[in-house]
């Protein structure tokens, strides 16, 4: 743990966005993607999609524990959610003791049809406060450990027995690859379908493109720089192709306009268009809600609208496909259990993810609760009680048929968990 | 073994490109019209290229005039250059760490500072075997900017480039102490009740004997604790201090080496000289300066003969640099290195003379690109090697930013960009002229007979006219460049 900054202040809050990307930037190994032909060829476990909320969300007010009383509310006056028939809009509840902020309706529907988990006092063991560390500690899947240097997706992929050769195994949206996704089976940064091209005159594209066909002898390639630039118009094309007809979202789903529902309805595209996609990272940022976080309005309240939108609108797109797929969200901390003087949440430590998906075992709260009293705080927050890697062992493991756990989070003995049920 | 297959594709690589596009040097009818640029034979021109961030007219002519040896002793000396330099980077570089710390947004003015700073004399100092080393030692000791801005700035200054072209021992010793790495690495958190072994372990691993060289989960305990107490105090010149306090003062063990107890910041200072003078440090970066001036898998009787050299000259790094850049495997390995981002990034600045004035128009080209200076995490630094580097989004960022740079108008005020690049391509009066003065930029070489016949086609729509109109020019340069800086040659170097 370095000494502690606030981050706000060192960058200005006008650049929001080094929190909706991770700083991380490459493979570090691409030599799997060297050798031999590509089939495109779906997973054998389900696609996953993984949804990193980079800030720290405050899981206090996204899942409200409010049967702790006067030991939620005392401490929260401006950010806390009414219990559930307290107020006209108030928390919706779960199971008589939690209740989702009422922003959260669509992912309600989810749950009462036993498709979400909710996992709380989860989180990260490690006990930085550094929105840096302890965004790379999650991702590489080794909380205090900066020698490891693969992502525990990467570490899955290479562990997996699955034959899938697709460019589009796993793909970062964004301009960079996800720090989670690193590893030695390149992971393609895919900022978006559209732009995934010669963005060049249109009048010179075709004739750059041949040029540099011959240039690199991508028609029979003999080494590695052909070999990529093969891959490279070979994914080029098969977006362009994904990107030329107008997409129609199913089931009358609808994505709103903005960046992370695109994302995800790009997500779906890839999916629809089987391209052998069993990955898929997307970000959302700007839950560092230091000031003014509000409760039923206001920032907070507009981003869990967002996520919750979004999911529900790829969930709802995907259809029956949705058997097969598992979406986990997850943040680098919680947030304080008492409020600031800006009315606001300052980085904090246990929190709450969401697990969605057809082979869920859905409608239920999964939280060893340490409780909100003063003794049982950590340090003034939420104690973790779940190890996030054993939430995501227990995906790995059931839901993308991956028996290797122990390599995918290595030096963390996995805890058994039964959010997810076994693949038939 | 993986490894040897790999060898065997990126050798095989480069001898394909070599064959595509190291066309044979003879005289043909265009190359009668008065050129340019000044040339350079293929030895020497590899030579520069690898010393620097790409060949300039001005670096060809010098080395012509002064012979190899000699334009490396001069580029070993670098005060003796350092006057030629025309650009000056931020005045906060000069800062000491509490100053660049102060202020509104210091944080990120540093950043800015820093990077700026690191391209400018990237692309421009003619100290560039210098600013090479400096990047090797940034990445060998490598600091992540985010939060630790200001000591960054000081790091580089005191420590970096201090000691670049210095003696390994004082560079390690300047490290272990400045604040930016005892941050970075936990050590200011090492105390004798709760040991902090973070930095303990890279120091081995990572900055001296590399992780096969010899030591045990016992040595790394043992090196954390002769390092306790080593921590930041903000009162002390420079940062670092000593805690008598809190270091541990009972004897350790570590790789052998016996410390008696109470010899309180010595336990510290003797870990440090004796890591530095082992002959698994040697290797380790030995190996690793072979991996950056010659090839990604260099031979072992390369790596020992330079660490020969190192443990003859007590770790001076100077001697180590001339017996590597005059070695025959050195000669031999002409664009065997794959240009990293950032190679590739200041190679096209240095070739078109591109300068951005806005910050954030340069570093979203680095960020695409893939290698923003000192924004890589772990403590291990940039890969170095060809298969880190040579994937499908890297290439197709190559291509395209390569297109934009060269599409944005001349002097752009938005962009703050700014060229004298048609200067540079010497006035071409047709069009083969215009693609040899551009190869000869890009390449330092006229390409062969069938890669000018694609060119030509190109920029004159297959209509292969010999005059070039201003029209023509106007609308073509840009795009041309943008091929060159694509094509497969170029990734090289």
């Amino acid at each position: 743990m370095r000494r502690s900054l606030n981050i706000d202040s060192v960058f200005g809050l006008d650049r929001p966005h080094l929190f909706e990307v991770p700083k991380s930037v490459i493979t570090e190994d691409s030599a799997a993607m060297v050798f031999g032909p590509r089939a495109a060829t779906g997973p054998q476990g389900d696609i996953l999609i993984c949804i990193f909320q980079r800030g720290g969300m405050d899981g206090l007010s996204a899942v409200v524990p409010y049967f702790e009383g006067k030991n939620y509310y005392d401490r929260r006056k401006a950010t806390s959610v009414p219990a559930p028939g307290s107020a006209g809009n108030a928390a919706l509840d779960l199971n008589g003791k939690f209740g989702l902020h009422p922003a959260l309706a669509p992912l309600k529907d989810f749950y009462d049809a036993k498709q979400l988990a909710v996992v709380h006092a989860v989180g990260s063991p490690d006990p930085t406060r550094s929105h840096f560390d302890a965004e790379r500690f999650m991702e590489l899947g080794a909380p205090g450990n900066k020698t490891v240097s693969s992502g525990w997706i990467g570490r899955h992929l290479e562990t997996s027995t699955t034959i899938n050769e697709s460019p589009f195994r796993a793909v970062g949206i964004g301009s960079i690859v996800q720090t989670s996704l690193r590893s030695s089976v390149s992971a393609l940064a895919l900022p978006s379908i559209k732009n995934f091209r010669l963005r060049m005159r249109g009048d010179q594209v075709k004739k750059i493109q041949t040029l540099l066909e011959s240039f690199y002898h991508v028609a029979a390639p003999t080494d590695i720089l052909g070999k990529q630039a093969k891959l490279t118009f070979d994914s080029i094309n098969t977006l362009k192709a994904i990107a030329a007809e107008e997409y129609k979202p199913a089931n009358g789903a609808v994505y709103a306009d903005n960046g992370f529902a695109r994302s995800l309805q790009q997500i779906a595209q890839l999916i629809k268009a089987e391209v052998g996609l069993e990955i898929a990272c997307v970000d959302i940022g700007g839950w560092d809600t230091h000031e003014t976080q509000g409760t039923l309005e206001g920032s907070f309240n507009d981003l869990l609208k967002k996520m919750a939108d979004g999911i529900a609108a790829i969930y709802k797109d995907l259809g029956e496909k949705t058997q097969s797929i598992t979406m986990v969200t997850m943040s680098e901390f919680g947030r304080r259990a008492d409020e600031n003087g800006s009315k606001g949440t300052d980085h904090g430590h246990g929190n709450a993810m969401f697990v969605l998906g057809g082979g869920v075992n859905g409608g239920n709260v999964y939280a060893d609760w340490p409780g909100l009293a003063k003794a049982q705080l950590d340090d003034g927050d939420l104690a973790i009680t779940t190890d996030y890697r054993d939430v995501l062992a227990d995906i790995v493991k059931n839901r993308l048929a991956n028996p290797l756990v122990e390599r995918v989070f290595p030096g963390h003995t996995i805890k058994p968990l039964t959010i997810t049920r076994p693949r038939i | 073994m993986a490894l040897s297959r790999r060898d065997f594709l990126s050798y095989s690589s480069a001898a394909a490109i070599l064959a595509a596009w190291g066309g044979p040097l003879g005289l043909s009818r265009a190359q009668a019209a008065p050129l340019a640029a000044p040339r350079a034979d293929d030895l020497t021109y590899h030579f520069l290229n690898r010393i620097s961030y790409g060949v300039r007219a001005e670096d060809i002519e010098r080395c012509n005039q002064m012979g190899v040896a000699a334009y490396l002793e001069e580029q070993l000396n670098p005060d003796s250059i350092k006057s030629r330099a025309r650009f000056k980077v931020s005045p906060l570089l000069k800062a000491d760490r509490l100053k660049a710390a102060k202020g509104k947004d210091a944080g990120f003015k540093a950043r800015v500072a820093s990077v700026n700073g690191m391209i400018q004399r990237a692309a421009n100092s003619p100290a560039q075997l210098y600013e090479r080393m400096v990047e090797f030692w940034s990445d060998h000791f490598n600091i992540t900017i985010d939060e630790l801005e200001p000591e960054l700035i000081d790091f580089h200054r005191e420590v970096i480039r201090k000691h670049a072209f210095g003696n390994f021992k004082d560079m390690l010793v300047g490290v272990a102490k400045h604040p930016a790495m005892l941050y970075y690495l936990d050590n200011y958190l090492n105390v004798k009740d709760k040991p902090q072994e973070n930095y303990a372990r890279e120091l081995m691993e990572l900055h001296t004997i590399g992780v096969d060289g010899g030591y045990t989960e016992q040595d790394v305990k043992e090196v954390a604790r002769a390092l306790t107490g080593w921590t930041v105090d903000d009162e002390q010149p420079g940062g670092f201090y000593f805690d008598p306090e809190e270091h541990d003062s009972e004897s350790k063990v570590f790789l052998g080496k016996f410390l008696a107890a109470g010899n309180g910041i010595s336990d510290g200072m003797a870990v440090l000289e004796y890591l530095a003078g082992l002959p698994q440090t040697a290797q380790f970066i030995c190996r690793k300066l072979c991996v950056r001036f010659v090839s990604d898998s260099p031979s072992p009787s390369l790596v020992d003969q330079i660490a020969g050299v190192w443990m003859s000259n007590n770790g001076e790094i100077k001697p180590v640099l001339r017996a590597l850049l005059l070695s025959d495997e050195f000669n031999a390995a002409i664009n065997m290195k794959f240009r990293r981002p950032l190679d590739w990034y200041i190679a096209v600045v240095r070739a078109t003379g591109i300068e951005f004035k806005d910050y954030w128009y340069m570093n979203s080209f680095l960020e695409k690109l893939g290698q923003p200076p000192y924004a890589w995490e772990p403590p291990n630094g940039y890969p170095d090697v060809m298969n880190a580097w040579a994937n499908t989004n890297g290439l197709l960022e190559r291509w395209n930013s390569g297109y934009a740079l060269n599409e944005f108008p001349l002097n752009d005020k938005k962009s703050g960009i700014k060229t004298d690049l048609l200067k540079r391509l010497g006035k071409p009066k047709n069009t083969t002229e215009l693609i040899d003065n551009a190869s000869l930029l890009v390449f330092g070489k006229k390409l062969d007979d069938a890669r000018r016949a694609d060119l030509l086609a190109f920029i004159t729509d297959g209509k292969g006219e010999y005059i070039l109109s201003k029209e023509l020019q106007e609308k073509k340069w840009g795009s041309l460049m943008a091929l060159l800086f694509a094509s497969p040659m170029f990734q090289m170097r």
